[in-house]
């Protein structure tokens, strides 16, 4: 071996020592930084911000001393240098110095200066002395973290929310934390909240508060809450109730309030873009296409088309129903067709169309469905005759009390009875009966019209003989019934029954059970008619019901596309608006209550919740106040913007420095 | 938190004669606010307490109204409580079943109605009326054929609680609202008025 090799092998080995000293020394600089800020934390609970800090501190501070020691070292990088490092610890004349120098190498005499067998016991000798300083010092802060309890130790070393029950027990209820893990279908990562005031969550979310000390007792006007005791201290678990609510969490000595704040998923909104409007075939043939724009706030998870087919003539009537096949396109909505052959159209058949989705939702919100469409093929004598626009029936005769309103007159007549005389009781009563008996001719107009026969029929009965003469209420019903040519069949619209069956046999069932209710009023009875007026509203409700043949007719189908709308409107001659009068009462009342709370951030907390729904500006500001209250810090601020939004007067700015 | 429009369901007369009426108001607030809106209305039951839930509730009929004791008792704390309720005649007849029952059940559960200056701020909060706004149907020879000059309201401490009309409202707004292209003014402004009062005031 050459003296130049012999440098070469101890300059190696110095250079793994240095590499493995300048780890040893950052590892041992910031365990050491992070054993004083643990003891520091369990002295003066820090802050999780300000443990962040520290913590960022120490492993710069450590990083640092490394990267000091690694530019000491620099030197490793030239042989001579280490040449004379050995030359300095065993001289030998500069021998050693010289042979390094490809000059000179080669050179017996200074060859035998690398022979000594002393610069083996150098290198061992200083491989130990720089690593055992910095090598023990990190051994022992490891066993003395370790040592320490994980949730203690994870406060110093991993910061995270909800870390503040590890920290020193305070007051009662000082210290909590809260827990919210939204529905499984919303898919959003569970909240972790420090002392919050107000916990947000979509509605449904389970919530989880834990805390320090004795057990405490929970409250929830809206909801329930169940608390037990832990190991360590209380849980309370509850669920995030559909409206705003104030949580009341309360020992022996302490109360604290908690608002609720959820947040609801809506139904998927639903529009059908095409067919864009009602259309009338020519022929049954061809296909249509389908779109349907979906949106949902969470995702839709189901999707399809349903029509409804009414097919016939008069009073003969077929519906079937049934689902297309759709294709969902991510942002594109959804696509279909109907291939109007397929589905068997003929002549004069109307197909009822809507768009429907669901959501990953519970499933009793419902769907969402779009507005429905209609498209109808046309008949022959469509083009032979002149088409009428069909325009809404004559109004209703507006004299005449419905049999809710009777109903009513009834209940309340017979709550006053017993301190009413006999023949008021009765005249009364005759009086219902008779405003009955002109609701009965209505139905009966109805019936008789629908089934062909003669209008004025029923009214041959003369106007106050409404049980004798003519025919009575069961062989009026059988002859209607005889009409229909249906006599024992079940009253519903579910079999096979002709809508105008449908229809009818509910109005003459009510139509019965009015001459029932009329004959118990006009002697004066009406306990004994109301069970047969109740019958008779029934009855109504449900030919109202089949009136009303799905998938038109229903109140409420249109869908708006808000998006689509928003501000296209031509806002020309509009006022800006102005906000909340200071010169209202209620506005007076909230800001006399605001000044009144402020100190007390229960009351403000409550206040808060109230204003959720009217004052959403004013909950916000109060919210920050709440928060600023509880944490100890700035609420001038956030105060100035609640009191000015209750008093109407302009917001003050935020007092940062503008316009530069 | 977006704006509902909540129709009264009532137990007597005809709730539900004007269907469209909500998506109507619906797509005007949206086309001239930027209220946040729901894009579908709720039929909400007058005597339930879910009445409470609304700002904003929508009333109409043909039929006479009673309002049976939970609904006057919900309508009288609605008022109290900072609701507003819009009480439209879709007869528009001042001689008319709805009129007389209806402002006989208003007087009866909340006071009485009185006129409404054509000055008032609900004429100017949103866009600028002189008075409230004709509508087509108040001569189309039906009803009382008049041209009614004003509205009529039941105030707590000078804010509308119950704003009534004999205008028939209801029928000027019962279109869909995609009709509204054709129209040269949109007659529905009014109504943005009146969601914007019913909100800020």
């Amino acid at each position: 071996m050459t003296a130049r090799e012999r440098v070469t092998r101890v300059r190696r080995t110095l250079m793994v020592v240095a590499v493995l000293r300048v780890v040893a020394t950052a590892l041992a600089v910031a365990l050491a930084l992070l054993l004083a800020i643990l003891v520091v934390d369990r002295l003066t609970d820090l802050a999780r911000p300000v443990r962040l800090i520290l913590l960022v501190t120490a492993i710069g501070v450590g990083v640092g001393a490394a990267a000091t020691l690694a530019w000491r070292m620099r030197g490793l990088a030239s042989l001579e240098r280490v040449a004379l490092w050995v030359e300095e610890r065993l001289p030998t004349g500069w021998t050693l110095v010289t042979a390094v120098d490809p000059r000179y190498s080669g050179q017996p005499m200074l060859e035998q200066s690398a022979l000594s067998p002393r610069i083996g016991e150098l290198v061992r000798d200083t491989v130990m002395r720089r690593l055992t300083a910095p090598v023990g010092v990190s051994l022992v802060a490891l066993g003395i973290l370790g040592s320490v309890p994980e949730p203690m130790r994870a406060r110093i070393v991993a910061p995270r929310a909800g870390d503040v029950l590890a920290g020193r027990r305070g007051a009662p209820l000082e210290t909590y934390v809260a827990t919210v893990r939204a529905p499984a279908y919303a898919g959003l990562p569970d909240q972790t909240l420090e002392q919050p005031a107000t916990i947000a969550g979509l509605e449904g979310s389970s919530i989880e508060i834990e805390g320090h000390g004795e057990r405490v007792l929970c409250g929830l006007a809206r909801g329930r809450c169940r608390a037990e005791q832990t190991d360590d201290g209380w849980r309370v678990r509850l669920v995030m109730p559909d409206s705003g609510a104030v949580l009341t969490l309360g020992t022996d000595s302490v109360q604290r309030l908690i608002a609720l704040v959820p947040r609801r998923d809506s139904l998927p909104v639903v529009l059908l873009r095409a067919p864009e409007r009602d259309t009338v075939l020519r022929l049954p043939e061809g296909t249509i296409p389908l779109l349907a724009d979906l949106r949902d706030d969470f995702g839709i998870v189901a999707a399809r088309f349903e029509y409804v087919i009414s097919a016939g003539i008069g009073e003969t009537y077929t519906f079937r129903s049934g689902v297309l096949d759709a294709a969902i396109e991510v942002g594109q909505g959804m696509r279909g067709q109907v291939d109007i052959r397929a589905l068997g159209m003929g002549p004069g058949d109307v197909m009822h169309i809507r768009a429907v989705a669901q959501d990953a939702g519970p499933a009793r919100r419902g769907l969402g469905v779009s507005a429905t469409r209609a498209m109808r093929v046309a008949r022959e004598s469509d083009y032979d005759t002149t088409t009428s626009v069909i325009l809404p029936g004559l109004p209703a005769d507006t004299s005449a009390l419905s049999q809710r309103l009777l109903i009513q007159l009834a209940e309340e007549l017979l709550e006053r009875a017993p301190r009413l005389a006999w023949a008021t009781v009765v005249e009364e009563s005759r009086t219902i009966g008779r405003d009955q008996a002109r609701l009965r001719r209505l139905v009966a107009d109805v019936i008789f019209q629908r089934l062909g026969e003669d209008v004025e029929g029923e009214h041959a009965h003369g106007e106050d003989d409404d049980a004798a003469g003519g025919l009575s209420p069961e062989e009026m019903l059988a002859a209607a019934e005889a009409a229909t040519q249906i006599t024992d069949q079940a009253l519903d619209f579910h079999g096979d029954e002709s809508p105008v069956v449908a229809v009818n046999r509910p109005l003459l069932e009510a139509y019965n059970a009015m001459w029932d209710a009329g004959r118990e009023l006009n002697i004066g009875e009406p306990r004994a008619a109301l069970p047969h007026m109740y019958r008779a509203l029934d009855a109504i409700q449900r030919a109202r019901a089949a009136e009303r043949v799905y998938l038109r007719g229903r109140p409420t189908v249109a869908v708006l596309d808000v998006e689509a709308i928003r501000l296209v409107g031509n806002r020309r001659d509009a006022n800006p608006v102005s906000r909340g009068g200071a010169e209202t009462r209620s506005g007076r009342e909230l800001l006399d209550r605001f000044v009144r709370a402020i100190g007390r951030t229960d009351s403000l907390l409550v206040l808060r919740i109230q204003l959720l729904d009217t004052h959403p500006e004013v909950a916000v500001a109060l919210g920050e106040v709440i928060d600023a209250m509880r944490t100890g810090g700035e609420t001038r601020g956030a105060m100035a913007r609640a009191r000015a939004l209750l008093a109407g007067a302009p917001v003050p700015t935020s007092g940062r420095w503008e316009g530069w | 938190m977006s704006f509902v429009f909540a129709t009264a369901q009532y137990e007597s007369g005809d709730w539900d004669s004007a269907p469209l009426v909500p998506s109507n108001v619906l797509d005007s607030v949206a086309r001239y606010t930027q209220i946040a809106v729901e894009p579908t209305g709720v039929i909400v039951s007058l005597g339930s307490s879910d009445l409470f839930r609304y700002p904003f509730v929508w009333l109409t009929g043909h039929l006479p109204v009673r309002f049976s004791p939970a609904e006057r008792d919900n309508l009288r704390a609605f008022i109290d409580r900072g609701g507003f309720i819009v009480v439209d005649d879709h007869n528009h007849d001042i001689d008319g079943a709805f009129h007389k029952s209806a402002t006989e059940e208003i007087t009866r559960a909340i006071g009485a109605l009185e006129a409404l200056p054509n000055d008032h701020a609900l004429y100017r909060c949103f866009f600028t009326f002189d008075g409230p706004p004709t509508t087509s149907h108040e001569l189309n020879g039906w009803g009382d054929n008049l041209i009614h000059r004003e509205l009529h309201a039941v105030r707590r401490d000078g804010r509308i609680g119950l704003l009534y009309s004999n205008k028939d409202y209801s029928s000027e707004w019962n279109y869909h609202a995609a009709n509204k292209r054709f129209l040269s003014i949109d007659n529905t402004r009014f109504a943005v008025n009146m969601v914007v009062y019913a909100l800020t005031r």
